[in-house]
């Protein structure tokens, strides 16, 4: 089973750079976790020396990353520069077991949500909790009919998801790759989702007070 | 010549159909398989699978898959290569491909390298491949491709080179080659070898498709990001190619979606023009050469 701990080592590096970079920098004793001959360390400790080995690391998490990404767009956009530190925390407690990467996006609100106080304003997390919330919500909302017999065709009950901010003013946003406006005034409205024919639809709905 | 279809060709391939002699599918995009051990195995997603069932009633489809991972030391997937056969069938499939690469370890708790990781040119890798090539091959019941790798890291004393390895392969099996020349001029730029000199090497009658796609620059190295257009170094490649490689059947134009508002509908058919031209330039030159052998001899 040596040729296996040499593709488990050339996988454990490739899903963590920091590994990668200590047998790069520190040599072999990193890799004894694995059964090698000493053929195979020596082609580890070749490759590990290759700059090659740390796009090998980029593009595996680029893979991951798009997975989370196709999901949560506007979330990764929010987080800004907290998102390394999301990713870091997501992928180090969970490794992909498949090529479809499945479960990722799963756990990524979760860890996001943790990461909330890395975020440098109260209005900052609250725009996390309301946008993070809608995209869970549509995500949902697509797996729920991605099995149905006719999902081009599917409708879904409705789903909602409260806002503190205007949520067209942050959308517009994020969806531009911009941080949200500094002076949003707080403005509650509700967002309904539901599919309709397959499609996702939105409406935004502004929150008036009520007398008491 | 076809296309490597992608979620953004949808419209492209329903009002297009004509333009493609092929289309070439990801079957793994048809199903979600929560992997071996799990209560339910691939759990088929009807979009995508109606998308490509009307498809195959009007053009020939083939299989490219991307999980079987047959380079595996811990992994031979007979279930996943079932489910392959299954769809093959289905849609009449030409042949299927898959790639000289492992992405999974693990035995019985896998896990995926989210990359296609390269492997050793070796005699161990060759004693690992030829059986599992032919089980495939004949549960299959159709040809079966393997395509080289794309790799940026080099593996040393493997003993053979990629070309010498896959013909030893195909000497050894009954596997056909698929020959992505994308991933052959990424490999010869980011390792400085001759692209020319390894099709030299390569016994190309081997050779039944080819991958032709476009690739960017990134961290000092030249990428197989299927990115825009073909890329310009891919063109003379295909050219050389298809002048030797007697049993080519297809080319493959692949890009990712995300390419899609670099090409729309004109840049695609370009592509497809394009790759028609050098193809027929080289039919036109092979029957020039044969008229040419043929009148000295007479």
């Amino acid at each position: 089973m040596s040729l296996a701990g040499f593709q488990q080592a050339l996988t454990a590096m490739t899903l963590d750079a920091a590994l990668a970079a200590a047998v790069r920098h520190q040599g072999g004793r990193h890799l004894a976790p694995w059964p090698l001959n000493a053929l195979e360390l020596r082609r580890l400790m070749a490759v590990a020396q290759q700059p090659g080995m740390e796009l090998n690391c980029t593009l595996a998490r680029g893979n991951r990353f798009a997975a989370v990404h196709d999901a949560f767009a506007m979330t990764c956009a929010l987080l800004g520069p907290a998102l390394r530190g999301v990713l870091d925390d997501l992928w180090s407690s969970q490794l992909p077991g498949s090529v479809q990467l499945a479960g990722d996006a799963e756990r990524f609100a979760q860890v996001a949500l943790a990461h909330a106080q890395a975020l440098p304003s109260d209005l900052l997390r609250s725009h996390l909790r309301d946008v993070l919330a809608y995209e869970q919500q549509a995500y949902e909302l697509a797996l729920s009919v991605r099995h149905m017999p006719d999902p081009e065709h599917a409708s879904s009950p409705p789903r909602w998801v409260d806002f503190e901010h205007d949520p067209q003013a942050l959308f517009d946003a994020l969806q531009g790759f911009q941080p949200p406006p500094a002076d949003l005034p707080r403005a509650p409205h509700r967002v309904r989702l539901m599919l309709v024919d397959g499609e996702l639809e939105t409406a935004v709905f502004a929150v008036t007070g009520t007398a008491g | 010549m076809g296309l490597l279809f992608n979620p953004a060709l949808i419209d492209f391939v329903d009002q297009h159909a004509q333009a493609l002699d092929h289309l070439a599918v990801i079957p793994d995009r048809c199903w979600v398989d929560p992997g071996p051990g799990a209560p339910t195995r691939f759990q088929a997603l009807p979009a995508p699978l109606a998308m490509i069932d009307r498809v195959a009633a009007r053009r020939p489809v083939v299989l490219h898959g991307i999980g079987l991972s047959i380079c595996s030391a811990e992994v031979f997937d007979r279930d996943y290569v079932d489910n392959l056969a299954v769809w093959a069938r289905h849609w009449r499939s030409r042949w299927l491909s898959e790639h000289l690469s492992f992405s999974r370890v693990g035995g019985a708790h896998e896990v995926n390298a989210a990359l296609a990781l390269p492997v050793a040119c070796d005699e161990e890798m060759l004693d690992l491949l030829v059986p599992r090539i032919d089980a495939v091959q004949q549960r299959l019941g159709v040809p079966f491709l393997l395509e080289n790798n794309v790799a940026y890291v080099s593996i040393p004393e493997q003993g053979m080179g990629e070309a010498e390895f896959l013909n030893r392969l195909c000497a050894r099996t009954s596997c056909s080659l698929l020959l992505d020349l994308h991933n052959l001029y990424t490999n010869a730029v980011n390792h400085r070898f001759s692209a020319y000199a390894f099709l030299d090497e390569l016994d190309l009658s081997r050779v039944v498709e080819v991958h032709v796609a476009g690739g960017q620059p990134m961290m000092g190295f030249h990428t197989d990001s299927h990115t825009g257009p073909v890329h310009a170094g891919v063109w003379p490649l295909l050219s050389a190619v298809a002048a030797r490689a007697q049993a080519l059947q297809s080319v493959t134009f692949e890009f990712h979606e995300s390419s899609w508002p670099l090409l729309h509908t004109d840049g695609v058919l370009a592509q497809l023009a394009q790759a028609r031209a050098v193809l027929a330039r080289a039919a036109a030159n092979r029957a020039f050469e044969a008229e040419t052998a043929s009148s000295l001899l007479h």
